[in-house]
């Protein structure tokens, strides 16, 4: 990413891919799968707020917990400040299998094909990969045991520190609280887990971070069902944010809210970011929430990102055929004003069957022959603007 | 800490008592239990060695009206007064036995299969449906007949037939509550897998069986009662309230002679029922936060 590298990488998604499997019959078998997410990478930077919009069921959910582990990833890579956290949850065997896999196997195959250790590094172009190859064959000397060994260790306290980095705020402010448990207990329960604090020491940090997230202290012996949907939401909050993350997942946080509220958890949600510089990945599908809260914004259509640009530009000057056509679905808080709207035809195809080629193209006013039959890949048309078409900017509004 | 959860389980238990129904079917229940802790002291013993067999007072067949004597009548030649009072003892043995194991096979069952899905759930859901696909009262006479006459024998059948609701529920408690929100977020906070268990699962789903089972010990000792009736429970002169009724199905037609033999009996097993049921209500309404306020 060539112009925003400005602030630090905090997140890469590298080729994530999730699919669940569709299982049928009296043997359970599988007969297919949804592929929910399918190949998409984006980063994310310190700091900033990743806006992740599309349709229902086209995959940014489970994007966002593919991410933080909440689903397993089929396959694809996280990479956390600077550290591959994919193999983290893996079970240990399947763990040593991917880092076999993804490093060992491919640093050897570049190295008889480049002739040397150093021909291998340097023919990797990102620096993430670059530094793990150059371990690879200075600090361990091709040891391939004493390498996964390394990678492995100490896998407990990676997948801790992991959690306290990344949380999760979802979307029912209803099913997201333990109903039986008291407010205390549910945002006390991360600064237990980690240690943060021991004892009475907890409920000082829980009244805390309540009144930093605008709940009164005194509320904390309450109950989830005792809260309106606003102040769950809070409760929400407060919950991700007694660990001090570094990057906190908005899954839809303000959707289930009413217009008035959703303006107030945003607003707080701002101002929680400066005090504290969280980073957001915020997955929603109201795009004016997402104008309102993004500095980018990554489009996403059935488990594929068809785009993903600064804010300003992706709304002013969108070049992939769907954005622009979401982009004049935005209603106008003007009457006089006509716009011309593209209406799309179809509904969206299953993720189960996706359609070949380009998945946008049975649907696409301007697909050509071409986009049925090849898939496109997101490239960079310049300035950090992403699109996946093979004819950016051809459909007008 | 201490402190204050011992004002809120006060503050509870005040709640509890201003709920009329909870405290009615409290006190039938103590006074239940008070019948059978004292049932010697109460219908004296029996002087010829089990005293749960219920004494011959005559060798005539034919019912003979209360008396200050045997102020519940006699039928079959025995003490009925003798009968429902020591039969309350059989009442909460076999109500406790019977739901006690079956709701302990039943949880481990369901939870064995919400835990590991897959093949061992469908599996063991198949046995719960081959067992469910039985009538229950058929399935309890049959089991019965083959293992025999006697009250033991009664409670192996009703456990064998009876924890395939509480599996089903638990199993479906588990699985609803493993997909909630919470759970997900307790993983996102790096919570221990058994620790998810212990405090996000399991009290939202234990606490329905345990409301269930209670209402359960009531409706066993019917369906015992109604064994004991059919002539496949408790061997004759057993102090039951079932085998009591059984004694009154020759006199059927003769109720004006025989009344007491169903009344007295079947009082005290519409009050055990009912007691049972008010517990269970009132317990739901204690395990449940949203029904405090």
């Amino acid at each position: 990413m060539s112009k925003i590298t400005d602030s630090r990488l905090l997140l890469r998604a590298d080729r994530l891919v999730k699919h669940f499997p569709v299982r049928a019959g009296v043997f359970r078998r599988v007969v297919a799968q949804v592929k929910a997410v399918d190949d998409i990478s984006f980063d994310v930077y310190e700091k900033e707020t990743l806006g992740l919009v599309g349709e229902s069921g086209c995959g940014k959910t489970t994007a966002g917990m593919s991410v933080l582990r909440l689903y397993e990833p089929t396959s694809g890579r996280i990479i956390m400040e600077g550290e591959d956290t994919t193999y983290y949850f893996m079970p240990a065997l399947k763990a040593q299998k991917y880092i076999r896999d993804i490093y060992i196997d491919r640093f050897t195959e570049l190295k008889s094909k480049g002739g040397s250790a150093e021909a291998a590094i340097q023919s990797f172009q990102n620096d993430f990969d670059r530094k793990i190859a150059e371990r690879y064959f200075k600090e361990f000397n091709e040891d391939r045991n004493a390498f996964v060994r390394s990678m492995l260790s100490n896998r407990e306290e990676k997948r801790k520190a992991f959690r306290r980095n990344a949380q999760i705020i979802f979307q029912d402010p209803f099913s997201s609280l333990n109903p039986r448990m008291r407010v205390r207990n549910i945002i006390g329960e991360g600064a237990r887990i980690h240690g943060l604090a021991t004892g009475s020491d907890v409920l000082d940090k829980v009244a805390d971070i309540m009144t930093k997230v605008g709940l009164s202290k005194d509320h904390m012996s309450r109950f989830p069902h005792e809260f309106s949907g606003g102040q769950r939401q809070r409760i929400g909050v407060a919950r991700a944010l007694i660990l001090n993350p570094k990057l906190i997942v908005c899954d839809e946080a303000v959707s289930a809210l009413d217009v008035s509220i959703q303006a107030q958890i945003l607003n707080l949600l701002n101002d929680l970011q400066k005090e504290f510089g969280l980073t957001y990945l915020f997955i929603a599908h109201d795009l004016g929430v997402v104008k309102h809260v993004s500095r980018r914004v990554a489009v996403m259509y059935l488990g594929k990102v068809a785009e993903l640009a600064d804010k300003k530009k992706l709304f002013d000057d969108p070049l992939h055929p769907y954005t622009v056509s979401l982009m004049s679905a935005i209603p106008e808080a003007n009457p006089e004003k006509k716009k011309q709207r593209i209406i799309l035809q179809g509904d969206v195809p299953s993720p189960i069957n996706p359609p070949s080629g380009c998945r946008f193209h049975p649907r696409c006013p301007i697909a050509k022959e071409i986009c049925a039959r090849e898939e496109p890949q997101l490239q960079d048309v310049g300035g950090g603007h992403f699109v996946s078409c093979f004819f950016p900017g051809q459909l007008k509004r | 800490m201490a402190v204050k959860r011992k004002s809120e389980f006060r503050k509870i238990m005040k709640k509890y008592w201003k709920n009329g129904t909870a405290v009615l079917g409290t006190c039938l229940l103590v006074f239940f239990i008070i019948v059978a802790v004292f049932a010697p002291q109460i219908a004296g013993v029996n002087e010829m060695g089990n005293n749960y067999q219920i004494p011959r007072v005559s060798w005539s067949s034919k019912p003979i009206a209360p008396t200050s004597e045997h102020p519940f009548g006699v039928i079959g030649g025995r003490d009925i007064f003798y009968g429902v009072v020591w039969g309350t003892r059989t009442a909460f043995r076999l109500g406790l036995i019977i739901t006690g194991f079956s709701a302990l096979i039943g949880v481990a069952i369901g939870s064995i299969s919400a835990y590991f899905g897959g093949w061992v759930d469908e599996i063991l859901m198949r046995i719960v449906d081959i067992f469910l696909s039985i009538p229950f009262l058929v399935a309890a006479m049959v089991m019965t007949t083959i293992l025999g006459k006697g009250l033991d024998k009664v409670i192996i059948a009703l456990i064998i037939f009876g924890w395939m609701s509480t599996a089903r529920l638990i199993r479906g408690n588990i699985l609803q509550a493993r997909e909630e929100q919470y759970v997900l977020a307790a993983k996102a906070l790096g919570q221990k897998d058994w620790k998810i268990i212990m405090k996000h699962i399991l009290p939202n789903t234990i606490f329905p069986v345990v409301v269930q089972m209670s209402m359960r010990i009531g409706s066993y000792v019917i369906t015992a009662a109604g064994l004991s009736f059919l002539g496949v429970g408790a061997e004759p002169g057993y102090a039951d309230w079932g085998t009591i009724l059984s004694y009154s199905r020759n006199w059927m037609t003769m109720l004006n002679e025989s009344w007491f033999a169903i009344v007295f009996p079947g009082t005290a097993m519409v009050l055990f029922v009912l007691a049972w049921n008010l517990v269970g209500d009132a317990l739901r309404d204690i395990f449940d936060p949203r029904m405090r306020s």
